[in-house]
This record gives C-alpha cells, sequence and structure tokens, in this order.
C-alpha cells in the first residue's frame, strides 16, 4: 500500500486528473503574467514581432526549400518586407496624414451639417406623412454619441501607432532573431519539461501554435481585404478620404462582434463632414462597409478565420468586452487568440493528463495482482 | 558562417551547445535503417534538431494508448516494451522504437520502461514536418526509409502471427 501511494505520489497521480490540469495551467498563468509584467517595457514589440513571425515564417521555408540557409532567407524576407513596407508608408503616409488634419478641423465643424441632414430627413418625412424628428435634439444626441466613441477609438488607435513608431528599430531586429532562431530557442524552452510531460507538452504545443499562427495570419489577411474592399467601394461611390476610410474599417473590422459597427462610424463621419452632406451620400457609404462585411462573412471568415477560432459566441463577447476595458484596442484584437489558446491548452492538458491517471491505475493495479 | 572559419574562434564557441550527445546520436543514426543513404554531415545536422533526455531506471518511458509526438532512439541503458505486463521486446543502445508516432498521432501500442537509467533522444513529428518544410527531398528519402522499416515490422508480425498459427493448429 505505501509503495502504491509513493509511486502515485512520484506520479502525481493522487489528484484528479482536471484538478491537476487545471493546476498545471494557473502554475503556467502565473509564470506567463510575471514574465508579461517584466517585459512590459517591451511587451508591444515583442507581440508585432511575433505576428510578423507568423505572417513571414511560410515565406522563409519557401526560400529554405530551395536551399537557402536560414540566416540568407531570413534576411532576404525580412528586406523585402521592410522594403515593402517602407513604399507603403511612403505613398500613404503624406496623404493619410493631410486626410487626418482635414478631418480634425471638419469634425468641429459636424454639427451644422447634420442638423441639415436631419432637418431635410424630417421635412420629406412629414411630407410623407411617415413620422417626424425633433432634429436639433437629435443632432446633439448624436454628436455626443459619435464624440465618445470616436475619441476613445481615435485615442486607442493613435496609442497603437505611437507604439509601432517607438518600437520600429526593435522590431525588426527581434523578428528576424525568430525567424533565424525560434526553433532552437523553442526546443530549448520544452527541455525544461519533466519527462512524463515531455511527450504531452508538445503534442499541446504543436496544436496551440498552429491554431494561433493560422488565426493571426488569417485576421490579417482579413483587414488587409476589408481595407482594399471598402478603399476601392469608397472611391467608387465618392467619399473623401478613401484610403484612410479603408484603413480605419479593415482595423476596426478585426475587433469580433462590435467591429462591425464600429466600422460604420468613421465613413458616416466623413460623409457629414464632407462639403455635400446627404442621406444618399451615407447610405452609399454604409452599403460599401455592409457589401464588404458580406465578402468577409461570405468568402474570408469561412476560409481564413472560423477554422482557427472555434468559440462560443458569448465567450467571445464578454472575452471581448472584458479585454478592451482592461487592456485597450490591443484587448480588443487580442482575445480572441488568446482564449482560444487557453481552450486548446486547458482541453489537450486535461485530456494527457486524465490518460496518464488511467495508466497509472491500471499499473498500479497490474502490481497488486503481481503481489 | 564561413566553412573555413577557425573552430576554436572565441565568437564560433560562445553560443555552442554542448554536443557531445550530438556526435553520439548522429553516429548511432548513422547505423539505423531510417537514415541509410544520407551523408554523415545531414545526419549530423538533423540529429542535432533531436531532443535528448535522461531516465531513472523503472521511469515509463511513454504508456500504451497515450498519443505519441515521436520515436524514439536509445543511446546508453536498457528499454523493456510491455504490453499488459507481458515484456515483447528489449531496446538496446542505437535501437529505434515508437516510430509509428512519426506517421500521424496514433496511440503508442505498448509501454516502454527504462530496465536501468538510460540516455535516449527524441525524433519529433514536428522536427519532421520542418524537416519537409526546408528540405522537401530529403524528408522524401527519411519517409521512404520509414516506409521501409514499418513493412519490415510488418513483414515480422505477420510471420510470428503465421508461425504461431501453425503451432496452435498443426495440420
Amino acid at each position: 500500500m505505501m509503495e502504491r501511494r509513493s509511486q502515485d505520489r512520484r506520479s502525481g497521480s493522487t489528484r484528479h486528473p482536471v484538478i491537476q490540469a487545471t493546476g498545471v495551467f494557473l502554475a503556467g498563468l502565473l509564470a506567463v503574467s510575471c514574465l508579461l509584467v517584466v517585459t512590459n517595457p517591451v511587451i508591444f514589440a515583442l507581440c508585432v514581432s511575433l505576428a510578423l513571425f507568423a505572417v513571414l515564417s511560410p515565406a522563409v521555408d519557401y526560400f529554405r526549400q530551395r536551399g537557402w540557409a536560414r540566416a540568407k532567407a531570413a534576411g532576404s524576407v525580412m528586406g523585402l518586407a521592410t522594403v515593402g513596407l517602407i513604399l507603403v508608408a511612403a505613398l500613404l503616409y503624406p496623404l493619410l496624414m493631410t486626410q487626418v488634419q482635414q478631418i480634425s478641423e471638419q469634425v468641429t465643424h459636424l454639427d451644422q451639417p447634420l442638423l441639415v441632414v436631419l432637418t431635410n430627413t424630417n421635412t420629406w418625412l412629414v411630407e410623407h406623412d411617415i413620422s417626424s424628428i425633433n432634429a436639433p435634439e437629435l443632432t446633439d444626441s448624436i454628436l455626443k454619441q459619435v464624440g465618445e466613441q470616436s475619441s476613445s477609438t481615435l485615442q486607442s488607435m493613435s496609442a497603437f501607432f505611437g507604439s509601432i513608431a517607438t518600437s520600429l528599430v526593435l522590431i525588426p531586429l527581434v523578428t528576424f532573431f525568430l525567424l533565424c532562431d525560434f526553433i532552437t530557442l523553442r526546443n530549448q524552452a520544452m527541455q525544461l519539461l519533466p519527462n512524463r510531460h515531455f511527450e504531452l507538452g508538445w503534442l499541446i504545443y504543436i496544436r496551440a501554435a498552429s491554431q494561433l499562427q493560422s488565426y493571426i495570419r488569417g485576421i490579417s489577411i482579413q483587414a488587409m481585404i476589408m481595407a482594399t474592399v471598402t478603399t476601392i467601394g469608397f472611391w467608387l461611390v465618392g467619399v473623401d478620404y478613401a484610403p484612410l476610410l479603408g484603413i480605419m474599417v479593415g482595423l476596426l473590422n478585426m475587433i469580433p462582434f462590435f467591429g462591425i459597427s464600429l466600422a460604420k462610424i468613421p465613413p458616416v463621419v466623413a460623409v457629414l463632414i464632407s462639403s455635400e452632406p446627404s442621406g444618399l451620400n451615407i447610405i452609399l457609404a454604409l452599403a460599401v462597409v455592409m457589401v464588404a462585411q458580406a465578402v468577409d462573412n461570405g468568402f474570408v471568415i469561412p476560409r481564413i478565420v472560423a477554422k482557427a477560432a472555434s468559440l462560443h459566441p458569448l465567450t467571445v463577447m464578454l472575452g471581448v468586452m472584458l479585454g478592451g476595458y482592461y487592456f485597450g484596442f490591443f484587448g480588443l484584437i487580442l482575445t480572441v487568440p488568446v482564449l482560444f489558446s487557453f481552450k486548446v491548452i486547458f482541453s489537450e492538458l486535461v485530456r494527457g493528463l486524465r490518460h496518464q491517471h488511467l495508466n497509472v491505475r491500471m499499473d498500479a493495479q497490474r502490481q497488486r495482482k503481481k503481489q | 558562417m564561413s566553412m573555413n572559419s577557425p573552430k576554436n574562434a572565441l565568437w564560433h564557441n560562445f553560443f555552442k551547445p554542448k554536443d557531445d550527445w550530438v556526435e553520439d546520436t548522429a553516429n548511432k543514426c548513422a547505423e539505423n535503417l531510417l537514415f541509410k543513404g544520407f551523408s554523415p554531415n545531414v545526419i549530423r545536422w538533423f540529429a542535432a534538431k533531436m531532443h535528448p533526455r535522461e531516465y531513472d531506471a523503472g521511469e515509463t518511458i511513454f504508456h500504451a494508448g497515450d498519443e505519441g509526438a515521436g520515436a524514439v532512439l536509445l543511446r546508453s541503458g536498457t528499454i523493456a516494451i510491455r504490453s499488459k505486463g507481458v515484456e515483447l521486446a528489449t531496446i538496446k543502445p542505437g535501437d529505434m522504437f515508437g516510430e509509428v508516432a512519426l506517421v500521424d498521432g496514433q496511440a503508442r501500442t505498448a509501454d516502454a520502461v527504462a530496465i536501468e537509467a538510460c540516455e535516449l533522444v527524441f525524433l519529433l513529428r514536428t522536427d519532421l514536418d520542418d524537416w519537409a518544410n526546408s528540405q522537401p527531398k530529403h524528408a522524401c528519402k527519411l519517409l521512404k526509409n520509414l516506409g521501409a522499416m514499418l513493412a519490415g515490422r510488418l513483414l515480422e508480425s505477420n510471420k510470428n502471427i503465421s508461425k504461431h498459427s501453425t503451432e496452435d493448429h498443426p495440420k
């Protein structure tokens, strides 16, 4: 009996597998939290570098298949990506900055055009005996709501781009080393696993990493498709600031659930501050976003994103709300990948430990039979 | 890094990992059917990607029914392969076992227990996938060898089954 207890204690199986998995998971979570606190000053650069690594590593693999050394392949891919980003930034930056300045100036005079649009709408409704609206009161209410929403979104986005600017040196450097040495670093970290959990640890890592990588790649492609489709759409229907609005819609659309609603605010504001605001232009701007979102829902999400994130909608909704509350724009975007990584890690831990628990019990039974 | 660079240069050894197990693993791999037809340089390069582990006597390497992450090559010590408490085989240094897990995530078919303290290396499926991405020709050759190895094991099992069935039901 004593021998059995000591054997059970050695294999850590006296606890129920779910309790054991919860303990291991919480210990891991605590270790990751400590790491996040320590690396807080460079956490943004690390996150962006990891995302870039996930996006660029297939390109490095492509060159390695052609016999290139890892450092040469990583350097070439980083070089191409950097040149591409510089070219895009050089082309778009002056245009975007001019448009941001114009929008900031025009937003202060938003009340008059909005009042005109709502008064015209009220006149049309009364003429057709449909209903009537109190235009000045509605204008105040809309301006208040839009002001609150847009100021918080703009603050988050400016902080986002500000962080990118300050990490410009660190991000390429970390990404390059990840592309070169990620496998070595990963293997060294996995060597820390105890013998009895070595294979289980690897299996959990492989599943979580492949899902996370495909999700990051998926939402990056999704954001680019949305930005391109809406930019072309806004340009075709004659909405001002098409590139800026396209990029904003692409970024906002990355936010699960709330992104669909938030993405409709910038084009409506752009129409209202234009020289000829009208109900038709607002409808056209909204139609562009809706068509892009239909393309997104019908084509992009099922093929690229949905496979990765298999979470309950309520979990995503609450997670995104809490993520946004505690961590701002980053929290909104990172909540889903973090949640499904937790789900994969925990469920695989429970499955693996349950199996080990069963094996240890069977071994003990065999030992008893022998005795 | 240039191939002609002196090996005792400080920068060469600065981050160099302890590679005694790599040499030993490469030598054992060279004698294994899985690495038949590979040059020593390729074998050494691949051996360096493997994962060394040490087990105490009596420690279980894996259990029957566990999902396997890869194959295992024994460097030193002895390992017993058991099924339901019955010993099926003994693994000696240089032998490889559990290679079915390289093909897919099939469950282990028997227990592997260290009879004495042993050193071994894991060759994981993910390493093979990485290799297939970077060196598809080499990976293809290795998969062919793996196929030949598994086919050999299957033939051996069939022979054993037919031998036992002949003994049980003589003509």
